[in-house]
């Protein structure tokens, strides 16, 4: 592995030593990855290379998969979230993930961004109208969807649906936030908001974000990670990568060779 | 044809043909039941028969054409309903007692009396006869009671006392309005009136307000433990071989014989568990079992038995089509598995759950060979539900239609008669199953409505 960081780098996640396997399949091998608060970071790679299982090892979601087992540290803020005494679901009100096609709830737009504040308990009337109206505004979509708040989600676009569920993750205000292609089931225009936003989301939220598309990679990120079979074969800032990479591999799969 | 045959036609054609098959049948099932049904109780014209040449003519009510086969020929005989005797001694000699008799077609005359009458008494007997002007018989008669004068066959005139007669009409002069009448106010005795003593007379009211008491009971029992059963199955068991082992035993489950379970349902429920119960509970009633005899509870266990697996397997059908992306969206927003499974899992799987529910409700309704060992009876003195504490009473033995119809139409001494009054209460069952249906499907089409899923 080779690397060009600063040592002296803030971390907000730091992936040590990390292997993940699939029943008998190994995924990940020895993962050790940093990743920067407040910035974009970008997993790249071929398909079934594990980048999306390395961001669902983030928050865990792995183990309501398959039968999987784990090996090394996954550190959030210091704090290993394999330890036995994690609590799940409080881990994943911190490190917040959207998934490659939309999936809201088939509930009002309101009820969806309110569920994960419901489910901490907020039973506030005013305080969950601040919330979502706070959260929809930072996705883009409160112009759009105020009047008809209590409709239900899944008469939206597309896009739409994709900024609902963004908005429906960060009403939660998590640390970290897990994006697995939020791009790739939308149309053009869709995927530029959601460009736009993720840029805009880092600013209070540390984004992470699996991606097919080099040019998408290239324009949102800070850091890119390109992983292929399992392992991690170069990190480095965006600009890097992109221009002079220091492995042929990362070159070849950027440039379309092969992958 | 070559070409017609390439692009698939005849699979087209075919399975059209089956479904057309299945469509037509299911109608002339219908049909059938529905005129046959009906026809019980249009008022058909009165006739009039001759027993002998020198006999006085008698009324009576063409039942049906039946032929008799002997060596020589095909006779054609005439199936007769004579009525009720006014009691049953009355009866002259035993060649001409009985309420049914084969007649040939010369027996019967032609001309149809436009004052012969058909009168039905409150005990449920009805009687054929010839109404007299009252005026015409006051003069030797000195009371003016209320009633109405007959005149049976070959007896002396009768005065039957208004408050015995719970309907009469005049077959034989009634317009198609007043027969309309006439039907309509039949249909509504039969619905609200409790059978006499003879079964086949008199309304059906117990065993419908039976049959309804016990699905819906089954219902609410069957309900809460398919489903959860279903959600343990399907969102918490691990999946290994011992789970499926679990679930392909539940859905072989549904294919035990109904008779089985009827037997289960006797030897443990009613035998085991209501006997605990007598012994516990009402130890000072003992001998005489309070819940350890057959009763509603009893059936309507047996019955949610019967139909968990229906249940069972539409939940988790249900389960299973809910998109994993609904499951891992609830669990990254900080969801545990419960609030998952109850906030998001189970509501959108809910019209699966009344899909399991319609589909055990119509097994359940139209159950009868389990119940006759756990607690249905020919006639039962009271309903399962009263004015008086607590209201519902479990232990009680209940009337069913399922088995009225097998009663009425199999078992009692009119059986061969009976079969008009078979398909009438055959209507009401499938009417009733329809109606329980009809409600649910509209429940499930509400809620899917509201949870409804783009693909």
């Amino acid at each position: 592995m080779q690397t060009a960081m600063p040592t002296t780098m803030q971390t907000k996640v730091a992936i040590r030593d990390f292997s993940l396997w699939f029943q008998h399949q190994q995924v990940l091998d020895s993962i050790e990855l940093t990743i920067p608060p407040n910035q974009v970071t970008a997993l790249i790679g071929p398909s079934g290379c594990g980048k999306s299982s390395l961001l669902r090892a983030m928050n865990r979601m792995n183990e309501l998969m398959i039968d999987c087992r784990n090996q090394g540290q996954v550190l959030l803020d210091g704090q290993n979230i394999y330890q036995p005494e994690t609590d799940v679901a409080r881990l994943r009100c911190r490190v917040g993930m959207v998934f490659q096609k939309p999936n809201p709830f088939p509930k009002s737009v309101y009820d969806n961004v309110a569920f994960g504040l419901r489910l901490q308990g907020e039973r506030s009337r005013r305080r969950l109208d601040e919330q979502v109206e706070s959260a929809l505004k930072q996705v883009g979509l409160w112009s759009e969807v105020k009047s008809r708040l209590h409709q239900n989600a899944l008469t939206l676009s597309t896009g739409q649906q994709q900024r609902l569920v963004i908005a429906r993750a960060i009403a939660l205000q998590p640390e970290v936030l897990l994006l697995d292609e939020p791009a790739s089931a939308l149309d053009p225009i869709s995927t530029l908001k959601v460009e736009e936003l993720i840029y805009e989301l880092k600013a209070t939220y540390t984004v992470v974000i699996v991606t097919h598309n080099m040019q998408q990679a290239a324009r949102v990120s800070d850091y890119t990670a390109f992983l292929n079979q399992g392992r991690l074969v170069e990190w480095a800032a965006t600009h890097t990568i992109f221009t002079q990479p220091a492995s042929q591999q990362t070159e070849d799969y950027i440039t379309g060779r092969f992958g | 044809m070559r070409q017609w045959w390439q692009q698939g036609s005849p699979w087209v054609w075919l399975s059209a043909s089956a479904l057309l098959l299945c469509l037509g049948l299911f109608m002339a099932l219908l049909g059938l039941i529905a005129v046959k049904g009906m026809q019980h109780f249009w008022p058909a014209p009165l006739v009039q028969f001759q027993l002998s040449e020198q006999g006085k003519p008698q009324l009576g009510r063409l039942v049906r054409q039946i032929s008799d086969r002997s060596e020589a020929a095909t006779n054609r005989l005439w199936l007769l309903d004579r009525g009720d005797g006014l009691s049953k001694e009355n009866a002259e000699s035993p060649a001409s007692s009985g309420r049914y008799l084969l007649l040939e077609a010369q027996q019967l005359l032609p001309e149809r009396p436009s004052n012969a009458v058909l009168v039905q008494l409150h005990d449920g007997r009805t009687l054929y006869g010839t109404m007299l002007d009252a005026a015409e018989v006051w003069q030797s008669q000195e009371q003016a009671e209320t009633g109405l004068w007959l005149e049976l066959a070959s007896q002396r005139p009768v005065l039957l006392p208004a408050e015995d007669i719970r309907a009469y009409w005049l077959p034989n002069q009634l317009s198609l309005w007043q027969r309309g009448v006439v039907f309509c106010q039949e249909w509504r005795h039969f619905l609200t009136a409790a059978p006499s003593q003879n079964q086949s007379a008199g309304g059906i009211f117990p065993a419908i307000f039976g049959t309804l008491v016990m699905v819906l009971l089954m219902a609410v029992l069957v309900t809460p433990f398919g489903i959860l059963a279903a959600i343990y199955l399907h969102e918490y068991a691990p999946k290994n071989w011992l789970t499926q082992l679990i679930r392909t035993s539940v859905y072989n489950l549904a294919g035990i014989p109904s008779v089985v379970m009827g037997i289960f349902g006797l030897a443990f429920f009613v035998y085991v568990l209501g006997g605990s119960l007598d012994r516990l509970f009402y130890a000072d009633q003992l001998p005489a079992p309070t819940f350890g005899t057959p009763g509603l509870f009893w059936a309507a266990l047996t019955l949610a038995l019967l139909t968990l697996p229906v249940v069972i397997v539409a939940t988790e059908e249900g389960l299973s089509r809910l998109p994993q992306a609904q499951r891992l969206g609830s669990f990254a927003l900080g969801a545990t598995q419960a609030e998952t499974i109850w906030k998001v899992v189970v509501p959108q799987a809910a019209p699966a759950m009344l899909t399991g529910l319609i589909l055990a409700i119509a097994r359940a309704a139209g159950e009868v060979a389990p119940l006759m060992l756990v607690g249905v009876v020919k006639s039962a003195p009271q309903l399962p539900v009263d004015m008086q504490f607590p209201f519902i009473h479990l232990e009680r033995k209940f009337m069913h239609l399922g088995y009225h119809l097998y009663d009425v139409g199999f078992q009692s001494p009119d059986a061969e008669v009976a079969m008009s009054l078979v398909y009438a209460i055959g209507l009401v069952l499938l009417t009733l199953i329809l109606l329980l249906n009809l409600s649910a499907f509209l429940l499930r089409q509400r809620l899917r409505r509201k949870y409804r899923l783009i693909d």
